[in-house]
């Protein structure tokens, strides 16, 4: 169906620790890393969604080395672009100066892997050969900087990978659970003479329920591989777990008896970034060199929906 | 295995201390339980007996958590 031959990443310059949260609420930089393993996120305090996705994007075409004009589609996952309309993908693909069609998905934090299976399809239906897909997101805009449960998890950031025509994705399964009340933020509304003005809300979470989902979400996907392609985690070379908490990574690796090595992780640094998290994570160890042609990654991802996504795919470059 | 005795091994297990310290008059917190380490020891327990429980229920004794597994059990 498809293969990735490129990988990009951005993030804003500011950089928010735990010492910063310590003076806005009342928390403290032991009781954030014991709970989460969060040290930093990088804030968009200047400049917009757009130039970030942009960065990341122009990263993945490089080091895809596709020019723009050799792009089929742009997708772009993201809780919200700069814009109502035009979307993140359109805004995207004028500044890269590309030509193709371009749009938006939002799957929240599975969104990445919602839009590989997306590109994947069309990829199959031949319709589209050369996709471009981001994750971008700005989460700060929705965070309530007054809730110490919630403020110190999220962060801004963007990864991007090029995926075209090839045999390197093994198994791809996205899906939803019920649980809109569990990870929520409502929508804000104007004031006109239809709408009474309604202010955006912030991101709202159950954080026992969703460690629950998450959890069992990346352990029932573990077993469906391993029926559907009859390998077991410890043929898997690397877990690229959505990065919204170290205890949930903890949890699972400890279930599934896996080394620490076959976890890499970035919310550390970054936070939860929503669905920039695991391509973020893919460029990091793409950059440093840690994949090798033939490595085994498994992605998995989850978040409000409550959405699902996991897939398989060999290291093809 | 009882109820009491299993949960009370999880929780030994979980946190590394003698089960013969803990009771079911052990308050959680006490045992050095967070809100996090509650719900794994809740997904042991729905695997265990083969029940599902609300992650955010967040029973303050050992006593109280067996219980609410004894209850999904019926």
């Amino acid at each position: 169906m498809l293969k990735i031959i490129g990988t990009g990443r951005a993030v804003p310059d500011f950089i928010a620790d735990n010492a910063f949260f310590e003076r806005l609420v009342d928390t403290s930089d032991e009781w954030i890393v014991s709970r989460t393993g969060i040290k930093t996120r990088h804030i968009l305090t200047e400049g917009s969604l757009t130039e970030l996705a942009f960065k990341a994007a122009k990263n993945a075409l490089d080091n895809a080395n596709i020019k723009p004009n050799d792009l089929d589609l742009i997708i772009c996952s993201s809780l919200q672009g700069d814009y109502i309309t035009p979307s993140l993908a359109c805004c995207v693909k004028s500044k890269i100066k590309a030509t193709c069609p371009a749009f938006d998905i939002n799957a929240a934090c599975a969104g990445f892997i919602y839009s590989l299976n997306v590109a994947a399809g069309l990829i199959k239906s031949e319709i589209y050969n050369n996709v471009l897909i981001i994750s971008a997101e700005r989460l700060s805009k929705f965070v309530d900087y007054t809730d110490r449960s919630t403020c110190v998890l999220f962060g801004d950031g963007a990864g991007a990978a090029v995926v075209t025509e090839g045999n390197a994705l093994r198994y791809i399964n996205v899906g939803t659970e019920e649980g809109i009340e569990l990870l929520f933020a409502n929508s804000g509304l104007p004031q006109n003479c239809f709408t009474k003005k309604r202010e955006q809300g912030f991101i709202t979470m159950n954080g026992p329920e969703i460690f629950k989902f998450a959890t069992q979400t990346v352990l029932s996907a573990i077993k469906d591989v391993g029926k559907r392609l009859s390998i077991k985690a410890d043929d898997i070379k690397w877990f690229l777990l959505h990065q919204a908490n170290g205890r949930i990574i903890d949890t699972i690796r400890k279930t599934l008896k896996q080394p620490q090595e076959k976890f890499p992780e970035n919310h550390s640094k970054f936070g939860n970034t929503s669905a920039a998290s695991i391509p973020m994570l893919m460029d990091e160890l793409n950059r440093e060199g840690k994949f090798k042609k033939g490595d085994l990654l498994f992605l998995s991802a989850f978040g409000g929906g409550l959405t699902k996504g996991s897939c398989v795919i060999t290291w093809d470059k | 295995m009882e109820i009491s005795k299993k949960i009370i091994d999880l929780l030994g297990q979980h946190k590394d201390i003698p089960t013969e310290k803990i009771s079911k008059s052990s308050n959680l917190t006490d045992l050095g339980m967070d809100s996090l380490d509650y719900v794994e020891l809740i997904m042991q327990a729905e695997d265990e007996f083969g029940i599902t429980l609300k992650a955010d229920s967040s029973m303050t004794t050992v006593g109280e958590l067996v219980q609410m597994i004894k209850e999904a059990t019926k």
